[in-house]
């Protein structure tokens, strides 16, 4: 049977991916301090993990990182969905030109488009504040990102702006996958922009746009670079992120057993995300085969 | 068939896992590495042949040859002044008299965070990958007590030993023994003032920080657009460093004799709620907390704020017109210090050091001498300026007629104060960073800051 | 109910001219087929029609309406077109529900006709399943339910059957047929197939290159093609063409080893024209072949024999060019055997070879 010639590629395949996985689990429960000589550690049970729950700051952080991901990717949808159908509407010949013009800030490195927002942010230089200033609704600039609220805001909107684009060519993608007959068949059934839209483009769109959300909020809910390019995680530890925790108390502080309990809790988080997320959508994923 | 929607559900359960694997944080067994690649040694014979034509032969010589690999940031390859870069410089040394050693660079990242992260994990992982690197001062506590640096007190040469100013070598020794040889290069923190306003209201340089207060009331009153003190506040390294500052200079410690946490003694709540002050009554702007350190520098050095307080560096070009609005119109004293405090300036003094776990203790340490004799010491003056351990430096006539502010920031380097004892340096001022912003953007109250930071400190120290 | 017309019709492309000074009506209850080879311009003129895509000059009326400017949505039409475009994520009934959701129909009105637009296409027992689980057939009968289903004033096909095979193909057609007859809407109709443009059509309309070569009953482009191309065209296997040589003085053709000696019909057809070249058509069903030679037969000698069945089709060479015709089943022939064509005077037609247009043509 073919699946016997499969199985050593399965085997190496699953070590090979799942490996840190199951190292980082066993990591969890011991006492690891500037050592990953866990033979040798103490083992603490759940001390670790009582740790992470009864930390202040991961909640924190796990609040601003839900908050980040559901404001971003819902924006970036809309945005990038008006992108990738005012793309679509025009004609194909500027729609290559469109195309690339849409690319550019997600080409961009993530710590070079962190220090464009935070120049575009500066208090003296910055357009956002002459703007505000220049209609005179403002008399100084606004702490875009050093007041709370303001900063939280200041790098969703930072995000959206470089990833809508790269949400927008994926459903344009998607868009262009739709047969023209079809359109066509709605335009003559009698059907008005609007119905088209929400009858015919919006539903056959949908298992590209499920797909997208799916990676994106994945994607999101590792954000860093962002944070830590625009605020350093500030004012105080409003814009911290989940993915910090992991990084500092593996790389920083060398603590891997509370370090790997982290990293279980936000993996488990994620995993439950995804297949909640994918079950609910599962049906809609199904109807083109 | 069933085997085969079995094999099916495996694979696409494979594929949601490989997705979700890369959510997962990574493990530190990965390190990005950027090897420079070394210089390949050749000698190049050139023979006068009688046939009217040049015969170039190339003969790579064939003894057996040591790689060193050292551990430094990109500026190795640049140079700032009227030096090659040191790099290159190095490598020159090493090559004359050790032909054959070849130096590699194993390039670190700027961000110091980062590279202090590469090296942990080198060591972690007993990686002989490194043999020598450039270490800031703060690090060697954590370093040392991990055993991660070599020894160096009695296999340094000892008259080399007794060129370099004591008080610096001890920010490089750990429970008395030498780590590391330095500094090749430091940077310190002191205070920048507008000369010409000061002088023109009649005021003399600030002694106190309540000096700076009122200078800035007196000036700012015809000056009212005018910035009073600017300071990187960000949150990340800079800021423990500027706030050790206020932290001597208010009187405080970081450590009782005990060994537990003094940083929220009443000396160290004032110095807290002094800076808290200062944004909430706009004397430095609010912006500032997403300031790192060149913000700070430009708004300085463009005019727009009286009082500055950041490295020596900026005086390497602060004078340069076409980068300066206040050529000649600066001052740069030590850091302000309230009765009972002390004028202090946070030292960032970068050193030499061999790895435990090099393949070539000898040839290290060989190297590592070269290099932090006079010429090598002079080059890092030319090539990036101040602050060199080495004492003949401040006499050599060339570095005196390329550094005219020399004696300015010997002045300053007085004032150093030892970076946080702690072997979890990392750790204790990452908390710090965190606190301490929470109380400068008003979240937290000041006291508050400092008493959960020290409570965490203690259990980070001690254990629970 | 309406008669559609199309009055002098262009739509360019950047090189090509897709349809070319399109005049033409299409009448009121009628199938009027579109027909000609691929490229021709039919999709264009089917989708003018619709709305789908803009003339570059022309006007276009539907009923007493002047539809050109007008969106789609707005033209009261259906259509069918070639991959059926049915909605993937609809269920059948929501597909033949959809134009009439579309335009606001109460809800139970809805209902009760899309169950009847099934009934007439025989296809209640899919009501409840998704365009992927229909065979081609079944989308062929959704894809006419949701054009019916609305009462348009005009259907629109653009080669509904070509997607099906051959024989589903046949039956289909008889249905479409029967259903337009019934329904008695105007119908435009798109194809390639001249076969089934010649079952289908109460009118023919033959395309090529963007324009009009003629328009008639099926019968009527069959027995008087305007010119060289819809000779050609219509009629399988297609009408034969050689070259000849009038001479007036004999009063006969000349070809190659022949001479045709022409009836008083044709005389007087050319009687002013001069000696020169001309095309002669004959069909292949009008040639008699024999194995003796007679006055006025032409020489010919066999190529190919294709046996049919009911008849053999055979290539035979008259010098160098090939015509072809044919003879009953059981004709003993071998190849190369010299035969000997006849025409019949009132089978033949004669082309201008400049004009291609056929000298018996009277507008
Ligand atoms: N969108 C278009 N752009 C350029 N040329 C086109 C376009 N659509 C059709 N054409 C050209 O117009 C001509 C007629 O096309 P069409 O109406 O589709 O032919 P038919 O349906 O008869 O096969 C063809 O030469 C085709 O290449
Ligand atoms: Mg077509």
């Amino acid at each position: 049977m073919a699946v016997l010639f499969i199985i050593p590629a399965l085997i190496f395949v699953t070590l090979f991916m799942y490996y840190p996985i199951v190292q980082t689990f066993i990591y969890s429960f011991f006492s690891l301090h500037r050592t990953a000589d866990w033979l040798n550690a103490q083992f603490v049970g759940l001390q670790n993990y009582i740790a992470v729950m009864k930390s202040e700051a991961f909640r924190g952080a796990f609040g601003f990182t839900l908050y980040y991901t559901v404001m971003t990717v819902a924006f970036e949808l809309a945005i990038g969905l008006g992108m990738a159908i005012a793309t679509f509407s025009v004609h194909p010949r500027l729609r290559g030109i469109l195309r690339a013009v849409l690319v550019v800030p997600w080409a961009i490195p993530p710590i070079v488009s962190a220090m464009l927002w935070r120049w575009l942010f500066h208090a003296d230089a910055g357009i956002f504040g002459y703007l505000l200033m220049a209609t005179g609704l403002v008399s100084r600039p606004p702490a875009f990102l050093t007041d709370p609220t303001l900063a939280v805001h200041s790098i969703i909107v930072a995000s959206v702006w470089k990833n809508a684009s790269m949400m927008g060519i994926l459903l344009l993608a998607g868009l262009a996958s739709i047969p023209q007959d079809i359109y066509d068949a709605a335009k003559v059934d009698g059907a008005r922009t609007w119905f088209r839209f929400r009858r015919v483009t919006l539903p056959l769109l949908l298992p590209t746009i499920l797909v997208t959300v799916l990676f994106r909020s994945l994607w999101a809910l590792r954000m860093f670079e962002e944070s830590y390019g625009l605020t350093g995680g500030g004012p105080g530890t409003t814009t911290d992120t989940l993915s910090t925790f992991a990084y500092k108390y593996f790389f920083t502080y060398a603590r891997f057993g509370v370090g790997s309990a982290y990293a279980m809790v936000i993996f488990l988080m994620v995993v439950m995300v995804a297949i909640v997320y994918v079950n609910r959508v599962k049906g809609n994923l199904r109807f083109k085969e | 068939m069933k085997a085969r929607s079995i094999f099916r559900m495996i694979l696409a359960g494979l594929l949601i896992l490989a997705v979700l694997t890369a959510c997962a944080p990574a493990t530190p067994q990965v390190v990005e590495k950027v090897v420079e690649k070394p210089v390949v040694q050749t000698v190049v014979v050139t023979k006068e042949v009688p046939v009217e034509k040049k015969v170039v032969e190339t003969v790579v010589v064939p003894e057996k040859r040591t790689q060193l690999s050292f551990a430094g940031h990109q500026y190795f390859n640049m140079s700032f002044g009227p030096a090659p870069a040191p790099l290159e410089y190095m490598r020159q040394v090493v090559a004359e008299k050790y032909p054959n050693i070849d130096i590699q660079l194993i390039m670190q990242p700027l961000d110091a965070n980062k590279w202090h992260d590469n090296l942990t994990t080198y060591w972690m992982a007993k990686d002989p990958t490194v043999d020598l690197l450039y270490v800031v001062g703060y690090w060697i506590t954590e370093f040392a007590e991990a055993g991660w640096l070599m020894p160096l007190d009695d296999k340094v040469d000892p008259a080399l030993l007794a060129k370099y100013d004591p008080a610096y070598l001890d920010i490089f020794r750990h429970n008395g023994k030498l780590v590391a040889l330095g500094p090749a290069w430091g940077g310190i923190g002191g205070l920048y003032y507008r000369k010409d306003l000061l002088e023109k209201y009649g005021l003399k340089p600030p002694e106190t920080y309540d000096d700076i207060i009122a200078a800035c009331d007196t000036i700012r009153k015809d000056n009212p657009d005018l910035g009073c003190w600017d300071w990187p506040a960000m949150r990340n390294v800079v800021l423990v460093n500027r706030w050790s500052e206020f932290l001597h200079g208010f009187g405080g410690t970081y450590f009782n004799k005990d060994g537990t946490c003094a940083m929220n003694s009443p000396e160290a709540v004032n110095a807290l709620e002094f800076m808290t002050m200062l944004f909430k009554k706009g004397y430095t702007p609010q912006e500032a907390l997403s300031w790192k350190e060149e913000d700070a520098n430009v708004r300085f050095v463009s005019g727009q704020t009286i009082f500055f307080t950041g490295r020596q560096d900026l005086l390497f070009w602060i004078d340069d017109p076409a980068k300066s609005k206040i050529v000649g119109k600066w001052g740069f004293i030590p850091n302000p210090a309230q009765p009972g405090g002390r004028h202090a300036g946070f030292p960032e003094f970068w050193a030499f050091a061999v790895s435990a776990y090099s393949d070539n203790p000898e040839e290290a340490l060989k190297v590592l001498e070269l290099w932090g004799s006079l010429p090598t010491m002079k080059n890092f003056n030319l090539a990036w300026g101040p602050i060199q351990g080495h004492s003949d430096v401040y006499t050599d006539p060339d570095v005196l007629k390329a550094n005219p502010n020399l004696p300015l920031i010997e002045e300053i380097a007085k004032t150093a104060i030892p970076p946080l004892p702690s072997a979890n340096y990392g750790e204790i001022t990452d908390l710090l960073q965190a606190q301490i912003h929470s109380a400068l953007s008003g979240q937290i109250s000041p006291k508050q800051a400092l008493d959960d930071a020290c409570a965490a400190i203690d259990v980070i120290e001690k254990g629970p | 109910m309406s008669e559609v017309y199309v009055e002098e019709v262009c739509k360019q492309y950047r090189e090509v001219q897709a349809l070319d000074n399109i005049t033409c009506t299409f009448e009121d209850g009628q199938l009027t087929v579109l027909v000609g080879p691929s490229g021709c311009g039919k999709t264009t003129l089917l989708r003018t029609i619709a709305g789908l895509i803009e003339p570059t000059s022309g006007a276009i009326y539907i009923g007493k309406r002047r539809v050109d400017g007008v969106p789609p949505w707005e033209r009261n039409i259906a259509m069918v077109f070639q991959s059926y475009a049915l909605y993937p994520h609809m269920t059948v009934f929501k597909n033949i529900a959809f134009p009439l959701e579309a335009t606001r129909t109460p809800k139970d009105e809805i209902k009760r006709r899309v169950v009847e637009t099934a009934r007439i296409l025989q296809i209640e027992n899919l009501l409840d399943r998704k365009p992927r689980e229909l065979s081609g057939g079944q989308m062929q009968r959704v894809a006419l339910g949701r054009a019916i289903v609305r009462k348009p004033e005009v259907f629109l096909m653009d080669e509904p059957l070509s997607n099906l095979d051959a024989k589903l193909r046949v039956v289909m057609r008889a249905e479409l047929k029967h259903l337009q007859t019934q329904l008695g809407v105007t119908t435009i109709y798109v194809t390639h197939d001249q076969a089934e443009a010649m079952t289908l059509a109460d009118k023919l309309i033959v395309m090529n290159a963007g324009r009009i070569q003629q328009i008639g009953r099926p019968e009527e482009l069959y027995r008087h093609p305007r010119n060289i191309f819809v000779a050609g065209f219509i009629g399988s296997p297609p009408m034969n063409f050689i070259e000849v040589q009038y001479d007036p003085t004999a009063r006969a053709l000349v070809g190659t080893g022949f001479q045709y000696p022409l009836g008083p019909r044709w005389l007087d057809l050319l009687r002013n024209r001069p000696a020169g070249t001309l095309i002669l058509g004959i069909r292949p069903e009008s040639i008699q072949v024999s194995n003796t030679p007679s006055p006025g037969v032409v020489p010919a000698s066999v190529y190919v024999m294709e046996q049919l069945g009911r008849e053999i089709l055979l290539d035979v060479k008259i010098g160098p060019q090939t015509l072809r015709a044919f003879v009953p089943a059981d004709t003993r022939l071998q190849m190369g055997q010299d035969v000997w064509l006849q025409f019949h005077e009132d089978a033949l037609y004669l082309f201008d070879p400049e004009t291609e247009v056929s000298l018996s043509w009277k507008e």
